[in-house]
């Protein structure tokens, strides 16, 4: 396999690698199973509305841990509604990630999706 | 510099066969087709004869036995395919294992899709194919049993003489993919009641591009060729002969002969220092029977890491997730789950295989390398 120099960067020194450190309630988000082709985790810390911290844990392809890394570096700062907002297609032409694994990052696209509904299922009085 | 670690899949060409097959190259007096009665033809005719003579020794065969073919692949395929159908009106039905070479299991795939049936042999959970198994598998119509010496992903080695014998005393043909065990095992076609065996240049140190199949006196004219056009190799496999490259084999096989109990001895020193380096690791699986296995393959399972990013932590290590053959592929080794491992597992297999240029440096390299990426993954990875 031939992975890109981003991909490369990504996977030797991932960012935002779980759990959050910061204080205050964090949300969960699960996806995929090994024979899936990925497991990922994504938790994210809220402030204000906002993802104040985003971390992930994945076991997958370097394209997988690469994606991850760079989904929830971006995160950063965003409002949490931002968590569904993901585009799988976007990430996966930066990646230079083959056709045949765009379903990966899908699995990612669930873990954020997973993690805004556990936010809205835990913290239900905190606006978004 | 990158390690080295991927002669199962194919070993460098050893300096010596280079050097011959340069030699062959340049000199004007061996640039003749082969076939041809001159005798500029005719010395090269010599010169393929003792490559074909070399190739025999190794093996315990005679020089009228040796087919030259591009490599194992079409060797494999002749031997399947060419002995059932030339022996189709005796019988119809050929055993082997679900763990051979793929170039076997689709040669049976092709005998199936012609009418022949084929019985799929399944290896216990140490990889081995109990002789026992195989005579319960053997019907009044099998014409063949197909098996390889040493599988080219776990590196476990079959008991090909007690599986001739069975053969020999039945009748049936007993052709063996010996690439892996050539210049490593001891191979006597003669004491191991062989009738086929199919060979390749490249995993003994020669050039890719050619092989050999050897086919025994008394079974020569019960193989069918699968090429037309020519009377080369007694029509069995018809092409003008590729002087440089059966010369290159022919060195190989030599050095082979020659070298094969010290460089066996070495690199089963080196494997199980390998082993014991990465075994150290929690959460890894040897493949494969603990002692009947050839002296340069260590493949491993590692829980919680997937293969793919396993091998990408590891690269400045030249290593396979599994075949070489099957490296395009995205699923799990079928060998690995006929041990009983699982799709996990299985699919996070890593192959290691030492060759004669490899060194203790390199073994104790390539351990502290695997230790690291193994950390570095389980430490991205959720908890299972």
């Amino acid at each position: 396999m031939c992975y890109s120099p981003l991909v490369r960067e990504h996977f030797d020194r991932p960012r935002q690698l779980g759990p959050p450190r910061g204080p205050g309630p964090v949300a969960r988000g699960l996806s995929g199973s090994p024979a899936e082709g990925a497991r990922i985790l994504i938790e994210a810390r809220v402030v204000g509305g906002r993802l104040e911290e985003v971390t992930f844990r994945a076991l997958g392809c370097p394209w997988v841990i690469a994606g991850c890394s760079l989904a929830a570096e971006r995160l950063v700062g965003a409002p949490v509604a931002a968590l569904a907002g993901f585009d799988p297609a976007a990430l996966a032409a930066e990646l230079d990630l083959p056709v045949e694994r765009l379903g990966r990052l899908l699995i990612l696209q669930d873990a954020l999706r997973n993690c805004l509904a556990d936010w809205d299922t835990t913290q239900p009085a905190t606006p978004r | 510099m990158t390690i080295y670690l991927d002669h199962a899949a194919s070993t460098p060409v050893d300096p010596e066969v280079a050097a011959q097959m340069a030699a062959v190259l340049a000199d004007a007096g061996l640039q003749a087709n082969p076939s041809s009665a001159h005798a500029m033809g005719e010395a090269v005719r010599a010169r393929i004869g003792q490559a074909r003579a070399a190739v025999a020794a190794l093996i315990g065969a005679r020089p009228a036995e040796i087919v030259w073919t591009s490599g194992a692949t079409e060797a494999n395929n002749l031997a399947v395919i060419g002995a059932a159908r030339m022996r189709a009106a005796r019988g119809r039905h050929i055993v082997t294992a679900a763990s051979e070479h793929v170039s076997v299991l689709a040669a049976c795939d092709e005998l199936e899709n012609q009418g022949f049936s084929v019985t799929r042999l399944v290896t216990d959970g140490d990889g081995i194919v109990e002789p026992q198994a195989v005579a319960t598998a053997l019907r009044p119509d099998t014409t063949l049993v197909s098996l390889m010496q040493v599988n080219n992903e776990t590196g476990v080695v079959q008991d090909i003489a007690a599986v001739g014998t069975l053969c020999r005393s039945r009748g049936i043909l007993f052709h063996v993919d010996a690439c892996q065990a050539a210049g490593r095992e001891p191979i006597d076609v003669r004491s191991q009641a062989v009738d086929l065996m199919s060979l390749s240049a490249h995993k003994m140190h020669g050039p890719k591009g050619v092989g050999a199949l050897f086919i025994s006196r008394e079974t020569a004219g019960r193989v069918e060729p699968l090429l037309f056009g020519g009377g080369q190799e007694r029509g069995l496999r018809p092409g003008t002969i590729a002087t440089q490259q059966v010369v290159g084999m022919g060195v190989a096989a030599s050095l082979a002969a020659a070298r094969r109990s010290s460089d066996s001895a070495r690199l089963t020193t080196l494997r199980d220092q390998l082993w014991q380096a990465i075994g150290e690791v929690p959460g890894v699986y040897l493949n494969g029977h603990p002692q009947r296995r050839a002296c340069h393959i260590v493949n491993v399972s590692v829980a919680g890491v997937e293969g793919e990013s396993l091998l990408f932590a590891m690269r400045e290590v030249a290593l396979s997730s599994g075949s070489a053959c099957a490296a395009d592929s995205d699923e799990p080794s079928a060998v690995l789950r006929l041990l009983g491992r699982s799709p996990e597992l299985a699919q996070s297999a890593l192959r290691f295989s030492l060759g004669r240029t490899t060194t203790a440096e390199e073994v104790a390299q390539a351990g502290q390398l695997f230790a690291a990426a193994v950390a570095h993954l389980r430490r991205v990875a959720p908890a299972a």
